[in-house]
């Protein structure tokens, strides 16, 4: 009898501290649906452009016959005309700049400091969808 | 009498020991995968354009500007005398192909406020991706080969 009774007292003591691990993967999948489902898949807009600065004398840019296109305000005037945006990518794709070697596809692109940069990065953008290259040009003195 | 035989129904076991398992390699998946954010809370005005496109592989260096004109290289924020040295720093541990820089400046800014930045940045060598954004009923741009 009394063999009995300590057996089952061992039995209850073996019995005891087990972890349950059975809801491990229904948590894990739940970690998994909540990172699916807060990450936000970011996609990023823009165009690439190559910015180099160079240093030229006036005369020598002139007998480049770069194209130049100023900003003024909300104006934009290519080579001292004024267009609007749909002109300036007309006149751009007119210049073929795609097929043309590297030093021709600079385009000047100056503006005012007032210049709002929504006004400026539509013509950056214009002219680098055609091929352009924009660079800074600081002409010597 | 005879007892009626009762059909013993097969036992039909899945393991399902290693759903644990596939379930945390999925999760270490996502972690190593996943890019966070570095411009989140940074409160910024994509400009708009119809000449532009998704960008496949976004550059490892991303330079912000926000409304206020504050500078922000990656998520931190520098003060322009320092702008040079931190691209520099970042795009240090990157070969020449991936070097590229990510710049978004805030569509309320005026040239004044960019034209400087510029200049900083045409001094690292590296090409600059211009951040913006399109109208989403505009045709797609038509981009030179």
């Amino acid at each position: 009898m009394a063999r009995n009774m300590g057996d089952r007292r061992r039995q209850r003591k073996a019995g005891g501290g087990r972890v349950s691990v059975d809801s491990f993967s229904d948590l894990a999948f739940l970690l998994i649906i909540f990172f699916i489902v807060a990450t936000t898949l970011m996609q990023s807009e823009g165009f690439e452009a190559q910015l180099p600065s160079a240093t030229e004398s006036a005369a020598e840019n002139t007998q480049r016959n770069v194209p130049t296109i100023i900003l003024e305000s909300n104006r934009i005037l290519y080579d001292t005309e004024e267009v609007d945006l749909n002109e300036l990518r007309r006149r751009l794709s007119e210049l073929n700049l795609a097929d043309q070697e590297e030093r021709l596809l600079i385009v000047r692109l100056q503006a005012m400091p007032s210049v709002p940069m929504s006004l400026y990065y539509s013509a950056w953008a214009a002219i680098a969808n055609t091929g352009g290259i924009v660079v800074i040009v600081k002409e010597s003195k | 009498m005879a007892r009626s035989k009762r059909r013993s129904r097969p036992a039909i076991l899945v393991p399902v020991a290693s759903m644990g398992d596939i379930a945390f390699l999925l999760i270490a998946f996502f972690v190593l995968a996943s890019r966070f954010s570095d411009d989140a809370g940074i409160s910024v005005t994509r400009p708009m354009s119809e000449d532009i496109d998704v960008v496949d592989d976004k550059p490892p260096v991303s330079v912000i500007m926000d409304e206020e004109s504050l500078l922000f290289v990656n998520g931190e924020e520098i003060v322009r005398d320092r702008l040079l040295s931190t691209v520099e720093r970042h795009l240090a541990s990157y070969d020449t192909e991936r070097r590229k820089i990510m710049v978004t400046i805030d569509a309320n800014l005026t040239y004044y406020d960019f034209e400087p930045i510029a200049e900083i940045l045409a001094e690292t060598g590296a090409p600059l991706m211009l951040a913006g954004q399109r109208d989403p009923d505009a045709p797609p741009p038509r981009t030179a080969p």
